[in-house]
């Protein structure tokens, strides 16, 4: 499943200022280890040291929210679009 | 010869340059990251320690302070590892990622960096030290401080157990010190395979809080130490220490415990000047009555309010990393201040002038002469 996935603008620095990025996968998580493959600068921003998700980490899979722990059994299609944001508060 | 000032913010680098030290540039790097910290190796090349609440830290390299990358590496440690309860207890306080829940030993802050010896060493939170020996492609644990013998007992301060000051030796390459909020101050004589504990003549047996080191590399039997509960100097390495507190403000820290407080101290190497700027005691960490100062000692000696061209009702603070010198002659230093201000003297403290203001919460300062 070829996935397109969105990237937010604080990651965009460290991809060379690609907006959006092709990654191949069953599910969301799937989706973000094979990103992490094909671009191994982004991988610690979205994997903790233990290798899950970073938890505050948000995904909007075609529109429908998806938290981290959610990810490994969210499953995407072919063409989907995944968004990543991230659920912070504070000034 | 110009200097160039990174200025790490809670929000991004402030990339200050200047030919005179009068006039300065001002550019906005890695918008979004706290930067933590910043060096330069025998190259030239500037790295900056960043670090986001989701994100996590990360080590970014530039040749021209225009231009930043990634690197390919940072330091951290093996799964699996246990953390300090007590540092966790602090940092899953405030904590909205769940990331501490099993109490695992991460890198949630990278402190410092220095270059010395054809390496680059990273201090830490949780407390390590870690050395990269090709500029930052792969990192190696330093297991005998990591793993120290006294290490269960660590105590952390407010902001966690950090390992925030690394200091070398020009001459003895073997020879290192690290200080940890608030563990104390430890120095190892074989390369980093042990560490003692240099905290003798400090109140308690590791000092209530060393907050920051300083020396000359080159005389490196010198130390000067801001600690929790004052001032104080070593002449032999570490190995005793006293206070040199005379001409310094003291503040109550409780009743009948009175001492000077403040965090950074840096040191012009050229004269021996050394500085730092006391703020009023722990209650209130901030500028005695508003104004601004910071103290200058030769070598030691009784301290100096330098005051001319600092502000009144200035009630903000200087943390331990956000003050830098520049070595140059006369000697320029850098204060940041925690309302996002910086202010900087060329003159060796004699004078001060505002270089900038409105930044966000300014964490880390470093000078680079260009």
């Amino acid at each position: 499943m070829s996935v397109r996935v969105h990237m937010p603008p604080l990651l965009r620095t460290l991809t060379g200022g690609a907006r959006q990025m092709s990654a191949e996968g069953h599910s969301v998580a799937e989706v973000m280890t094979d990103l992490s493959r094909h671009h191994p600068m982004i991988a610690r921003h979205l994997f903790d040291d233990d290798g899950h998700i970073r938890c505050s980490i948000v995904f909007l899979h075609d529109g429908v929210l998806v938290r981290a722990g959610e990810a490994a059994e969210h499953p995407v299609h072919d063409g989907d679009e995944i968004v990543v944001t991230n659920a912070l508060s504070g000034g | 010869m110009s200097v160039a000032l990174v200025i790490g913010t809670k929000k991004g680098a402030a990339i200050l340059k200047s030919a005179d030290r009068k006039s300065w540039s001002r550019d906005f790097a890695l918008k979004g990251w706290a930067v933590t910290a910043s060096a330069s190796d025998d190259h030239g090349r500037v790295y900056t320690a960043v670090m986001h609440d989701v994100y996590g830290p990360s080590i970014l390299a530039s040749d021209d302070l225009d231009n930043w990358r990634q690197l390919e590496a940072a330091p951290r440690y093996k799964r699996g590892e246990k953390g300090n309860a007590e540092h966790i207890r602090i940092m899953a306080s405030g904590d909205f990622t769940g990331r501490y829940k099993d109490n695992p030993r991460l890198v949630d802050q990278i402190w410092t960096l220095h270059f010395a010896h054809a390496t680059l060493y990273a201090g830490v939170s949780e407390a390590g030290l870690f050395a990269s020996r090709d500029r930052g492609k792969s990192w190696e644990p330093v297991d005998g401080f990591n793993n120290h013998p006294t290490r269960d007992s660590w105590v952390p301060g407010f902001g966690g157990l950090g390992a925030h000051t690394i200091l070398t030796d020009a001459g003895d390459p073997n020879r290192m010190w690290v200080g940890v909020s608030s563990s104390g101050f430890f120095r190892t004589d074989d390369g980093g395979k042990t560490w003692t504990q240099k905290s003798n003549g400090v109140p308690g047996d590791t000092g209530q809080c060393v907050h920051c080191v300083t020396h000359d590399a080159s005389d490196a039997r010198v130390l000067y130490r801001q600690e929790h509960r004052g001032v104080y100097m070593s002449r032999d390495g570490g190995d005793s220490w006293q206070k040199i507190e005379d001409g310094l403000p003291v503040s109550e820290l409780s009743e009948g415990l009175v001492c000077s407080f403040g965090f950074p101290i840096v040191m012009d190497r050229r004269t021996g000047s050394v500085f730092v700027v006391p703020l009023e005691g722990d209650n209130f960490r901030m500028p005695r009555d508003g104004k601004l100062t910071v103290y200058r000692s030769h070598k030691g000696s009784r301290w100096e309010p330098l005051r001319r061209g600092l502000p009144d009702n200035s009630f903000e603070g200087v943390l331990r990393g956000a003050m830098a010198a520049d070595q140059l002659d006369p000697g320029g230093v850098y204060i940041g201040t925690t309302s996002g201000a910086i202010y900087g003297t060329s003159d060796t403290g004699d004078s001060w002038f505002e270089i900038a203001r409105g930044l966000p919460r300014i964490l880390s300062v470093e000078a680079y002469v260009q």
